[in-house]
């Protein structure tokens, strides 16, 4: 059975759709079956990172009774596998977003990793996206607006009973009067795994729609990625998923 | 860069003990301090002495710390002292309440070290935090 990880902040704009394909591209270099999901139902933009253009059946189609999950699975970059959601704002009316869940149960024999892509804030489509994986990773910026509100995302998986698998903290600019790692484990109560540096190149990579770690592999960031990802490569994935990730050596 | 003033910090707390503890430990780092040990105490002593940071414990008898912060950050005379709550309420759900109903800078759950306490202080003082334009006035 594969693991599912939702990458979660009610922060929007922190990088949770960067890191998510980003990310599961990185695993599957390191040769394990993954499927992006963008359940960020509302403002699905995974395919705009991935170059995917406009899929006929898309998440949306799924959650609306419309299409088998089986049917929604497309082929994306750097051997992963993507169900795209709906750019079309009138595909959310007949969309039921609980049933997420039970979706992704019957492809989870077929990928070690099932990477979901949250939606920012705390409503509906929010919480069907968290219930939906085994373990959270919180993603943070060093700033307080993003430490307050992945607390409140705490607040929810944690009421889920779903662990959360650690923080990762993104946008690092090294030098810089921020946040300090320990100081964010602290207030946050969770380990930070890993510190993604800030790189315009992320802006870039989406206009080329070609994720940063395919773009610019030998990047500080994109190695970072590939760390997190070994990281997260280790988990078991039979049984009793050990969902404790090591954290980042705290540098500087 | 940092001026050559000492830095005024006043501890705000009812527990007598542990307020003079935590200022001996803050006075032995070289900062300035002050005490007060009730929330209408604390706001007098913050128009008074200007601190520049305030420790600010949750549960008082008359005014609780977060009604104090939010008074001081809502006023646009005070609302660039910097202010941690330092309290015993340590759910995910406290920490929110100070960070976002409060509007405090910081949150810091007791028990804490002592000198865990000293030093986020200090990096309290010297590094100031990115609010990214957000003011206790916008409502959220
Ligand atoms: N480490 C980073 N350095 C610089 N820009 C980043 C970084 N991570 C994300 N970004 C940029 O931040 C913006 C928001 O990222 P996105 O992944 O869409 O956030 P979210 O999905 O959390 O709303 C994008 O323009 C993205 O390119
Ligand atoms: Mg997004």
């Amino acid at each position: 059975m594969g693991l599912s990880i939702a990458l979660a902040s009610a922060k929007g704009g922190v990088g949770k759709t960067t890191l998510t394909v980003n990310l599961g591209i990185a695993l599957a270099k390191m040769d394990k079956r993954v499927l992006l999901v963008d359940a960020d139902i509302e403002l699905a933009d995974m395919s705009l990172h991935l170059g995917l253009g406009k899929a006929e059946k898309t998440l949306h189609s799924v959650l609306s009774g419309n299409a088998s999950i089986e049917e929604a699975v497309l082929p994306g970059p750097g051997g992963v596998k993507v169900i795209p959601g709906s750019i079309e704002i009138n595909a959310l009316k007949t969309v039921i977003p609980e049933g997420l869940k039970k979706h992704l149960r019957r492809l989870q024999d077929e990928f070690d990793f099932l990477l979901l892509d949250t939606p920012s804030g705390l409503g509906r489509p929010a919480l069907a996206a968290l219930a939906a994986a085994h373990g959270t990773i919180l993603v943070v910026i060093p700033e307080i607006t993003s430490i307050s509100d992945a607390l409140k995302t705490k607040i929810i998986v944690d009421r889920l009973g779903i662990p959360i698998m650690g923080a990762v903290l993104n946008r690092v600019t090294p030098g810089a009067d921020e946040l300090t790692i320990s100081e964010i484990e602290n207030i946050l109560g969770v380990d930070i795994i890993a510190t993604i540096p800030e790189n315009p190149n992320f802006r870039t990579a989406v206009t080329y729609e070609n994720p940063l770690v395919l773009l610019s592999p030998d990047s500080a960031a994109s190695k970072a990625i590939m760390q997190l990802a070994e990281n997260i490569g280790h988990l078991s994935r039979i049984e009793g998923f050990e969902l404790k990730l090591s954290r980042a050596s705290e540098k500087s | 860069m940092r001026s050559k003033r000492r830095f005024k910090v006043l501890v705000v707390d009812d527990e007598e003990d542990l307020r003079k503890l935590v200022m001996e430990v803050l006075k032995e780092r070289g900062l300035e301090v002050y005490g007060a040990s009730r929330g209408g105490e604390a706001l007098e002593k913050v128009r008074e002495i200007r601190p520049d940071l305030i420790l600010l414990d949750v549960m008082m008898p008359d005014i609780d710390g977060w009604e104090v912060c939010r008074k001081i950050k809502g006023n646009p005379e005070t609302r660039q002292i910097i202010v941690s709550m330092l309290t015993v309420k340590g759910h995910d759900r406290d920490k929110v309440k100070s960070l976002d109903y409060a509007v405090a800078d910081w949150h810091i759950s007791k028990p804490v070290s002592i000198d865990e306490l000293a030093k986020t202080v200090l990096w309290l003082l010297g590094k100031p935090i990115k609010r990214e334009g957000r003011r206790p006035w916008d409502s959220r």
